[in-house]
């Protein structure tokens, strides 16, 4: 069973999909997305706020939740209308919101008047709809009624509430009962009300069947009888209404109260009253109940919420009918995952043993060595799937960084959001949060022009940055693209010569040069400033990036703006790799790298003076790079013409070809991070245990690609290249 | 025999605190996490539900909704059914109301009350 701070954490859980939810609703509607499925969503996602923060009594939270949700209330009820200006205040308030839950979650005190300011925006809201947003609007916190814990008293009827003063005595209430039809059809029990109101003392009950008629024409869902009580009670007058709190106006009732009786002398209550269902147990003919007097229903008020067919669109419900779930601590599934490494690499030794069998007995065993292996990698995906989070969590924080740094940059602009429910690992999702605010305050900031230069350049006043999320080989690519003005290359280039980083007369391409910025040496504060094009912190950024085993890629079109893009594995725990051997050492390669393995003839090989040769690949020259001379090692003496190529993917684009001296095979291996214990390694990513026990590194193909293009050619490759690589 | 009940609500909080109330108090309980989900729950139950306590706010089907479809199914007639909620005002009290809800407690809920509440109903 749960405890309550299971709930709590349940409950912050669910504030964190409402705040999402609220967030994606408020922007698709500011930009004319949204339908009354969205404003319905938003109105749900505060209200579910406030209902839990009001069980752990988060009381600010509650309130301001309250106002908010009477804004919302009036946009959904057509009282109030989503102006621009409207929704502005809505998207700060659902920033407050999403501080005082943070703040609820941390167990801060949160200071008087926090949000204040929004806080009044909502209520001058609220004011030009006529003070009554969707019914009372009564948003005084003095009159605020969600905090204490009674149910609150319906203004059904005029429901004299003046309290006679406490006698020490009991007090005595003569009380006149006839319930309607309208009770049953609630499934209201009159016998209930009764047996409740005997609980608060002495009642004496007597039933009146004036009413009755005869046998034949009874009805099974007619009251008709009706009762005078007269109850002795020491509870308060309020106790006593509130025993007909449900059925008010659904009966005649009169409620009065009598001097306290010097010497009561009850006389025997009616215990048992008797009750129409005693009766209507008889057989009755089915006939249209005359005496079903009801009040005409009003025209059927159907609330906007209403949607039987299912939500469609908006994007901000919650959509499917949920799937059971149940909540498990992070730690234990992290446990699972490490187990079901050391079960790959378990699998892999045992795999190796195998072969070294005699063909008669491995036989059999590889058969079922291969099914183990089949289910080993189901267990990892469904275990990995566990692990899995929609980039929502991450991309919902991103709006409000868009309009504040937009705020004070005094620009317009507007952020699209796509595949938010792109499922990567947490592992991943942690650490995208840095990177992404980093890109994201750098197009606001750099990228999108101010208002005036856009109209002066042709463009719309807004500004757009898109993000978007989805899967693309078994890799998760993050786009953030704007329509700014693009990296102005030349003067990159300028300062890239200034500070030293390009030669003089090194010729590059415009791809090339967009690419410098994300140099260390680029990102200091005065280059920023000077600059059109951005810079800030991009060579953070790009570690961040690759240390997730990821690559960041970028593409300007003066002008017209920039696109960056990251592709990241889905996972950090295990990977596919392509097993492959150098001299004496055996290293994995990530398999998502791996364009295509070959061996070359001869005439595919064309040599070219400081290379190592270049591949003829249909067409395409792919520069060759022996990985021995890369990695340092003594390639295996042997026949050059049993060496392979390895064409791998840089991520931007660019292609090399990697000679190996033998590919040992593909298989699943598990990442152990040497990062942590050793320090990063240009070109290792990271480590793994092999079938054999042995420990291999994993390279990193696009840092081999960077190396091989900064290392010069050594007179001894030079002297190679003379006659290429591979002959 | 205890008396089992049904609450839709499509906020987890609100369920676990409904579910660890409820349980504690003797009652059964199942839960649905939204109006049509809880049509769906109670057309696959076979055993009796005897109280349905219900959220208004809920993607796919509202509890008005809920409430009008199963004063129309002749088994849930004259079940006590409660509406839970943060609303307050009174107008939509009264909508409740006219839809068939019995009665209404206003969360958050106090758990003794609660039971008080269910007890009122389905003694």
């Amino acid at each position: 069973m749960a405890s309550l701070d299971d709930l709590k954490k349940t409950f912050f859980d669910e504030c964190d999909e409402a705040m999402q939810q609220i967030e994606i609703g408020l922007t698709d509607i500011r930009s004319g997305e949204g339908n009354d499925e969205t404003i319905n969503a938003v109105f749900r996602g505060v209200h579910s706020v406030k209902g839990g923060a009001g069980i752990f009594g988060f009381e600010q939270l509650v309130e301001f939740a309250h106002v908010f949700e009477t804004v919302l209330d009036g946009l959904r009820n057509g009282s109030l209308t989503a102006t621009p200006e409207n929704l502005d205040v809505l998207l700060s308030a659902s920033d407050v919101l999403s501080d005082l839950v943070q703040m609820s979650r941390g167990g801060e005190t949160i200071a008087e008047g926090f949000g204040a300011e929004v806080r009044s925006g909502l209520e001058q809201i609220i004011e030009q709809g006529g003070g009554s947003a969707g019914g009372d609007g009564d948003i005084a916190p003095a009159e605020f009624e969600g905090l204490d814990f009674m149910p609150v008293a319906v203004n059904l009827d005029d429901l004299a509430a003046d309290e006679p003063p406490a006698c020490d005595g009991r007090s005595v209430y003569k009380i006149v009962f006839r319930p309607k039809p309208e009770m049953l059809k609630k499934a209201n029990e009159p016998l209930y009300v009764l047996r409740e109101l005997r609980k608060l003392g002495e009642a004496e009950i007597e039933a009146n069947s004036d009413n009755l008629p005869a046998l034949s024409e009874l009805e099974v869902d007619v009251p008709y009888l009706w009762w005078t009580i007269t109850l002795r009670t020491e509870e308060k007058r309020a106790k006593v209404d509130e025993v007909f709190e449900f059925v008010m106006g659904d009966c005649d009732l009169s409620i009065e109260e009598e001097a306290p009786p010097v010497a009561a002398t009850p006389m025997a209550a009616v215990t048992d009253p008797v009750m129409p269902e005693a009766i209507a147990t008889l057989p009755v003919i089915e006939a249209p109940p005359v005496a079903l007097a009801m009040p005409a229903p009003k025209a059927e008020i159907k609330p906007v919420a209403a949607k039987p067919e299912g939500e469609t669109g908006g994007g901000a419900g919650r959509g499917k009918p949920a799937a059971t779930t149940t909540r498990i601590e992070l730690d234990r599934i992290d446990r699972v995952v490490n187990m079901v490494g050391e079960l790959v690499i378990s699998q892999a030794m045992l795999g190796q043993i195998v072969q070294d069998l005699p063909e008669s007995t491995s036989m059999r065993l590889i058969q079922i060595l291969d099914e183990v292996a089949h289910h080993t990698r189901e267990l990892k995906d469904s275990v990995m799937s566990m692990r899995a989070q929609p980039v929502g969590s991450v991309f919902q924080r991103m709006p409000r960084l868009v309009r504040e740094v937009a705020a004070k940059t005094h620009k317009k602009v507007r952020l699209e959001m796509h595949g938010e429910t792109t499922e990567v690992d947490r592992s991943i999702i942690e650490r995208l949060g840095d990177p992404l605010t980093h890109i994201i305050r750098n197009s606001v900031d750099h990228g999108v022009e101010a208002p005036a230069a856009r109209i002066a350049a042709g463009k719309p006043e807004e500004g757009v940055i898109r993000l978007s999320a989805e899967h693309r080989g078994g890799r998760i690519v993050i786009e953030i693209k704007d329509d700014g003005a693009g990296i102005n290359s030349e003067r990159v280039l300028k300062i890239a010569r200034e500070k030293g980083l390009v030669g003089s007369d090194a010729q590059l391409t415009e791809d090339e040069i967009n690419n410098l910025i994300m140099m260390p040496g680029f990102s200091t504060a005065e280059v920023i400033s000077d600059i059109s094009g951005r810079g800030v912190g991009m060579d953070v950024v790009r570690s961040n990036i690759q240390d997730l085993g990821g690559r960041i890629t970028l593409k300007s079109v003066r002008g017209q703006g920039m696109t960056i893009q990251l592709a990241l594995p889905l996972t950090l725990a295990v990977m596919d790799g392509m097993v492959i051997k150098v001299g004496t050492q055996t290293y994995v390669m990530p398999l998502s790298a791996i364009v295509e393995c070959l061996r070359p003839s001869r005439g595919e090989i064309s040599a070219l003076i400081g290379t190592h040769g270049m591949l003829q690949l249909r067409g395409e020259f792919v520069p060759i790079i022996l990985l021995s001379d890369l990695l340092g090692v003594e390639s295996a003496p042997g026949n050059n013409s049993e060496r392979v190529v390895i064409v791998t993917d840089n991520g931007d684009g660019s292609r090399i070809g990697l000679v190996v001296d033998e590919l040992l095979g593909h298989q699943q291996v598990v990442i152990k991070s040497i990062e942590e214990s050793y320090g990063a390694v240009p070109g290792i990513a990271a480590a793994t245990i092999l079938g054999n026990g042995r420990v291999a590194f994993i390279l990193d193909v696009e840092k081999l690609a960077d190396l091989a293009a900064q290392t010069p050619i050594t007179n001894h490759a030079t002297s190679r290249a003379a006659q290429p690589a591979l002959n | 025999m205890s008396k089992r009940i049904l609450t839709i609500d499509d906020s987890k909080t609100i369920r676990d605190m409904l579910m660890l109330t409820l349980v504690e108090a003797g009652f059964d309980v199942i839960q649905a996490v939204d109006g049509q989900d809880g049509l769906d729950v109670l057309a696959k139950e076979t055993a009796e539900v005897d109280v349905i306590i219900t959220d208004i706010n809920m993607p796919r089907m509202d509890g008005y909704e809920v409430i009008r479809n199963l004063r129309k199914d002749p088994a849930y007639k004259s079940k006590p059914i409660l509406v839970l909620t943060t609303e307050s005002d009174g107008d939509k009290k009264n909508l409740a109301r006219e839809a068939g809800a019995t009665g209404w407690m206003v969360k958050p809920f106090d758990p003794d009350r609660l039971v008080a509440t269910v007890r009122k109903v389905a003694p």
